[in-house]
């Protein structure tokens, strides 16, 4: 914890750490998030899913469910308009037809008078399935060409090679987001035909047109509009609920509330990708990096969702934060019937880094030489080019983040400590003399935006009456700050203090995705713009007013004043109850495709780059672990609200831990397994380590006061820090996250995890497109040679 | 359908309605039984023991400690004499779950639960502890590894667990755990270490290494016979070969938070650490 | 003693005595705060007693609401946020200091958060951040990693004035 880091709430302006507002209702239980919402002639919903990973509906029996007390709607495929949506692509059955590909996978839905009755109604629908052979492995799903997006490209010369190489294969597990609100919300018909729906969303202007074409209605009769999110992480892409709420509040003509279990949160909604993946590390033998080799293989759900964005997003960053000459890379995303897969903080970076980090670990030890430092020889300057072909045309503090995480003080020797600091906690058998601390290090980098041609903009209307000023925007606040964000840019521009900004819905302009670390990047600036227009329109006012050239004013603190900062008049006063407004729009750069190497364009908007020093201290014959520090530097660009950028990183830094020591959603015959809090484990107050943040402020160039992204790097750079402290420790190689008890124990080898599969003959059907010759490349292909297939 | 939930008042009527009402499910604190409500097991009745009196309390008495099934992990810590007087006690109820559910969860919830990761259970065994039983043919009094089970617990119909008794004993106690993060989970595996001076012997229980917690009886041979009692120190050979018989007792399964091997390793790790310094860290 | 699936009682909640009518006999006492008192305050996150966002003061003690069977707690004094956060709209000095100490994010685990603090610092006074760590481990967060939770609860624990 920072020293004396605490929210002020009189603080003002960017840089500053004002306490946001909601903080107030947030601690006395007042907000609203929502699983609170209610409507006093609501109808309460239930699902019933599906219990195959792979299965024929052969018939579906409706005739008792129908019969149940209080039930006033059982919904199934036959009633929807076009059964069909998808982020990216729309492949998912709004409720499935003539098949179910995943366990949970939504069949039919039903609206009762309460909760009770609804879950009892679903428990009388009649579904006979046939049970088909699933596709539970991700190389079974390659071999049997189930490919989403094939990514294959070189850089330089990609017969290069180095006097010393380092290779390994790198596995990272399914993590769920766990944000503590379950997925729930409120559908109402309009009374006209339309529907507003209400519940928590990261870009209600794209659930929009998805729910609007499911429904057959024109996008105007729906709205959506964004209620208290309590927690996202980019888990609330992918609409679950809303569509099966529409549905029946339209077919009832009441208002329908869903809330899901924590199981039913688990298995509707996507998780992050399992990865494996293989790489090769050439270097000279002072430790330059000369080529990077590697092979990436993220397993996907039946359906396509984002898929395609995760592996590009892989494919580019697994090059880490270094500069690398020559390379060869190529990845693939695959369709499995073990549940869908999709953004998670550090969308489809944590697992390529992780795998980056660990084999710079091995790089390192095979060279004999500091971590730190063969990072930091290799680290990526501003004017290089990245081996997607990208010039790293922005600040570049790779050094800066590097050097300052190295540096930052080391806690002390002591391991005699509170019961509650052992590693294993207070019943531990651990003691001093069993502990090994371990010291490890891992830098990173992200892109920031969304990438490869997405579009990425935000339009932001600032208001401004009586001195006061409200902010339009329909960025989605997740927890994440941008609603104080936002409000210290427009105090800073403006220059007038009592600033508040909105609710998002669906009837203001679009702004960009809460995704990707962009929103306070790419919305900021579009308020900073908006508020920009209207000083400038209130001191042409001022200026016709009172006869003075608005070139020789200004606006600070609510007054405006002359050139020397005298204060002329009040904004309040000056005013006179007009109603200034402005509506502005920031565009972040064009990106192209990541195979399009010829396209000047760059694949990502810019990138942010961080370092972790992790210290932890491992029982070691025992493999129980605590985290006992973490110094992180970070890339921030400026800095809004340091509590706040704090926050992130910490936050972040230890959702990264959780998957490095005890995140994991297993999956076996298709099932999950651990899906309530009781078994899915999340770091509690005790597993937490101490924290120190530093940021490193090189403005980023064409943003608003300089801002930059920041909140999704912090988990892509813990999971490999942790690794690497675990490593020094333990001196295991621990390919795996997250790295359990028995893998640091030496009891289990890490490579035992991984369960092998004999790839089977089966046909493949279904919505995925199959290639037209199946894919035999990379070290778990090699069936001649006897290494891990 | 019709549902029941009863409140008896008294024990006897705890009885009566647990046996007029078989499907009912007997609520102490709630932790499991409302647990599995919430994760959609259909409830199919409840009789609550909340008002039965007689099987509330914490008491000393002639030696002989005496848990009532209804007393709480919290009314365990509070007791500062049954801390002191049993450290395993102590150690154990620390680390069970987190403070709002050490207010609600059970002696008889832990006991009667079933399957082999009850934090209390392995102290228990190693205190060699006896459960006093009610039921509609009258009460009986049998060892506490009489009624554990992999799922529930071994009573006969219409019983009801009424407290757990054990003897005060002179001597160093260890509990120990490891599990999958380092607060409020399961254990993957633990052991109980209960010393008793005055009778040279030595008790060892092992929980999460088979389907229900158990004794290793060979285990506390060695150890009984290895220790220097005397002068109240353990050498490394004896604690060794005490853990290596303990991890010999073991026959765990593998499952998706840990393998039979590891569950094993750290009941023998866990074991020989435990002999090994429990007189040293006594003696502290 | 009731045999049919709906029951009648009252629960004493925050002071006043609130009429539960024809709940179902094993609805929670968070499913009854909720949805049949109109107390949103408290919070549905997990169902199994881990996440503690459903932290309520029965008798004084910090319990889980999601797994009491809300018909047993007939008779018992019930607190929940609502009925702690003073009612002019302030603030307690405990909520002052986590407003102050930690920069709220989703602010979804704040009120059982708030709630088993609460009863932490009336229990043990003069508590040290460990203290507090070890009393909090029934409350995740999943956005700020405790630091500052950990820092206000201390504190005001130093202070020794309580809530």
């Amino acid at each position: 914890m920072k020293e004396g880091l605490v929210t002020d709430p009189d603080a003002v302006g960017v840089g500053t750490p004002r306490r946001r507002q909601d903080a107030y209702a947030k601690v006395r239980g007042e907000f609203e998030y929502a699983p609170d919402l209610t409507d006093s002639r609501m109808l309460w919903g239930a699902t019933l899913r599906s219990p195959h990973p792979h299965a024929l509906i052969k018939r579906v029996n409706l005739d008792a469910a129908k019969q149940m007390p209080g039930v006033r709607a059982v919904l199934g495929a036959w009633d929807i308009p076009k059964n069909s949506f998808g982020m990216i692509v729309a492949d998912t059955p709004v409720l499935a037809d003539d098949r179910v590909r995943y366990v949970g996978e939504p069949v039919a839905i039903v609206a009762a008078e309460d909760p009770v009755l609804a879950r009892r109604t679903v428990a009388a629908i009649e579904v006979e399935y046939e049970v088909l052979a699933a596709v539970l492995d991700p190389v079974q799903a390659l071999d049997a060409g189930a490919v989403y997006r094939h990514v294959k490209y070189t850089h330089g010369d990609p017969a290069a090679a180095g006097e010393v190489q380092a290779e390994g294969e790198y596995v990272t597990a399914r993590q769920d987001h766990a944000f503590l609100a379950p997925d729930a919300g409120i559908a109402r018909p309009d009374g006209r035909g339309g529907v507003e729906i209400i519940g928590a969303a990261q870009w209600v202007h794209a659930d929009r047109p998805q729910i609007a074409a499911a429904l057959g209605l024109p996008e105007e009769m729906v709205l959506v509009r964004n209620s208290g999110v309590g927690g996202s992480f980019g888990g609330r892409v992918s609409i679950i609920w809303q569509l099966h709420g529409a549905l029946l509040a339209l077919h009832t003509g009441r208002p329908v509330k869903f809330l899901y279990t924590r199981e039913e949160t688990m298995l509707a909604r996507y998780h992050r990708h399992p990865s494996r993946i293989w790489l090769r590390h050439h270097a000279t033998r002072d430790g330059r990096l000369v080529k990077l080799e590697a092979k990436i293989l993220l397993e996907d759900g039946p359906y396509e969702h984002a898929s395609g964005a995760g592996i590009g997003n892989s494919c580019s960053m697994i090059q880490g934060p270094y500069s690398i000459p020559n390379a060869s890379v190529e990845g693939w995303s695959v369709a499995t019937n073990n549940g869908m897969c999709g953004s998670m903080r550090g969308f489809g970076v944590v697992e390529p880094m992780f795998a980056c980090e660990s084999n710079m670990d091995n790089l390192a030890r095979i060279l004999g030489m500091d971590g730190a430092e063969l990072r930091r020889i290799n680290a990526i300057q501003r004017g290089d080019r990245w081996i997607f072909n990208q010039l790293q045309d922005r600040p570049t503090p790779t050094h800066p983040v590097m050097t300052t995480a190295a540096a930052m003080p080391l806690p002390d020797e002591a391991k005699t400590r509170h019961p509650v600091d052992r590693p294993g906690g207070v019943a531990s058998p651990a003691r001093p003399e069993y502990v090994r601390r371990g010291v490890g290090f891992a830098a990173a980098a992200k892109n920031v935006c969304l990438s490869e041609g997405a579009q990425v903009n935000s339009t932001a209307m600032v208001c401004l009456r009586d001195g006061e000023a409200v902010i339009e925007c329909a960025a989605a606040e997740v927890g994440q700050g941008f609603v104080n964000a936002a409000v210290q840019i427009a105090q800073s521009t403006l220059g007038v203090t009592k600033v508040r900004i909105g609710g998002v819905a669906t009837d203001m302009a679009p702004a960009a995705t809460t995704d990707g670390q962009q929103q306070t990047m790419t919305s900021g600036p579009a308020v900073d713009r908006a508020a920009a227009a209207v000083k400038a329109q209130f001191l042409r006012f001022y200026g016709r007013e009172y006869g003075v050239d608005p070139t020789d004013l200004d606006i600070a603190q609510d007054y405006v004043v002359d050139r020397a900062g005298r204060r002329l008049k009040s904004v309040a006063e000056a005013g006179m109850g007009l109603v200034f407004r402005a509506t502005e729009r920031f565009d972040q750069r064009p990106t192209r495709p990541l195979d399009e190497r010829d396209n000047p364009d760059p694949v990502h908007v810019t990138l942010d780059f961080s370092a972790n020093r992790c210290v932890v201290d491992v029982d070691v014959e025992l493999g129980l672990v605590k985290v006992v520090q973490m110094d992180v530097a970070q890339d921030v660009g400026r800095v809004v609200n340091p509590i706040a950028a704090h926050g992130q990183i910490c936050g972040g830094s230890v959702m990264g831990m959780g998957l490095a020591l005890m995140e994991n959603l297993h999956a076996e015959g298709g099932h999950l397994l651990n899906t309530d809090f009781s078994t899915y484990l999340i770091p509690t107050s005790v597993d937490v380590p101490v924290i120190n943040t530093r940021f490193v402020e090189e403005p980023e160039p064409g943003i608003s006061y300089g801002i930059k992204g920041m909140a999704e790097l912090p988990h892509v750079q813990s999971p490999p820090a942790v690794l690497s402290a675990l490593r020094a420790a333990t001196g295991r190689a621990l390919p795996v996250a997250p790295a359990t008890a028995e893998m640091l124990a030496g009891v289990v080898d890490s490579d035992q995890s991984m369960t092998l599969v004999d790839v089977g003959r089966d046909e493949r059907r279904g919505p995925w497109r199959v290639p037209g010759e199946t894919r035999r490349s990379g070290p778990w292909f090699d069936r001649e040679s006897q290494e891990r297939h | 359908m019709t549902g029941i939930l009863l409140t008896p008042r008294g024990l006897e009527d705890a009885v009566a309605a647990h046996r007029d009402h078989p499907l009912a499910q007997l609520v102490a604190g709630g932790t499991d039984v409302v647990a599995d409500l919430n994760r959609g097991v259909p409830a199919t009745g409840f009789v609550s023991l909340r008002g039965v009196a007689e099987l509330r309390g914490v008491e000393l008495r002639d030696g002989q400690w005496r848990l009532g099934a209804m007393a709480t992990i919290a009314d365990l810590r509070a007791n500062s004499d049954l801390s002191s007087a049993s450290t395993a006690v102590g150690q154990a109820t620390r680390s069970l779950g987190s403070r709002q559910i050490r207010n609600r969860a059970t002696v008889g919830g832990n006991v009667c639960g079933g399957g082999n990761h009850r934090t209390l259970v392995p102290v228990l065994l190693a205190l060699d502890a006896t459960v006093d039983v009610v039921g509609p043919e009258g009460s009986r009094s049998v060892a506490l590894s009489e009624v554990l089970a992999p799922k529930g617990c071994r009573l006969v119909t219409g019983e009801i667990l009424a407290a757990v008794q054990f003897a005060s004993s002179v001597g160093p106690q260890r509990f120990y755990r490891v599990g999958p993060r380092n607060a409020a989970c399961y254990a993957t595996a633990s052991v109980a270490v209960v010393l008793d001076e005055p009778n040279k012997a030595i008790r060892l229980a092992l929980g999460g290494v088979a389907p229900t917690a158990i004794r290793a009886p060979a285990a506390e041979t060695i150890g009984s016979a290895g220790v220097d009692w005397c002068n109240r120190t353990v050498t490394d050979e004896v604690a060794a070969a005490f853990g290596a018989a303990a991890a010999e007792a073991a026959d765990p399964v593998s499952d998706f938070v840990a393998s039979a091997d590891y569950r094993r390793h750290a009941v023998e790790v866990m074991a020989r650490r435990a002999l090994r310094h429990i007189f040293e860290e006594d003696r502290a | 003693m009731s045999d049919s699936e709906r029951v009648t009682y009252t629960l004493t909640v925050n002071g006043a005595d609130r009429r539960v009518e024809d709940a179902w006999y094993f609805e929670t006492l968070l499913e009854v705060l909720r949805n049949r008192l109109g107390l949103t305050g408290t919070k549905f996150a997990c169902g199994t007693g881990q996440c503690g966002a459903c932290t309520v003061h029965i008798d004084g003690l910090p319990v889980n609401a999601c797994l009491e069977l809300a018909a047993l707690d007939e008779g018992r004094q019930i607190t929940t946020i609502e009925g702690y956060s003073p009612s002019d709209g302030s603030l307690t000095p405990l909520q002052e200091a986590i407003v102050t100490c930690v920069d709220v994010q989703c602010g979804y685990c704040v009120p059982g958060m708030v709630m088993s603090a609460a009863a932490l610092v009336a229990e043990q006074p003069g508590a040290s951040a460990e203290d507090v760590r070890e009393g909090l481990c029934g409350n995740l967060c999943r956005c700020t990693a405790y630091g500052g939770f950990v820092e206000a609860v201390r504190q005001v624990a130093a202070d020794g004035s309580a809530s």
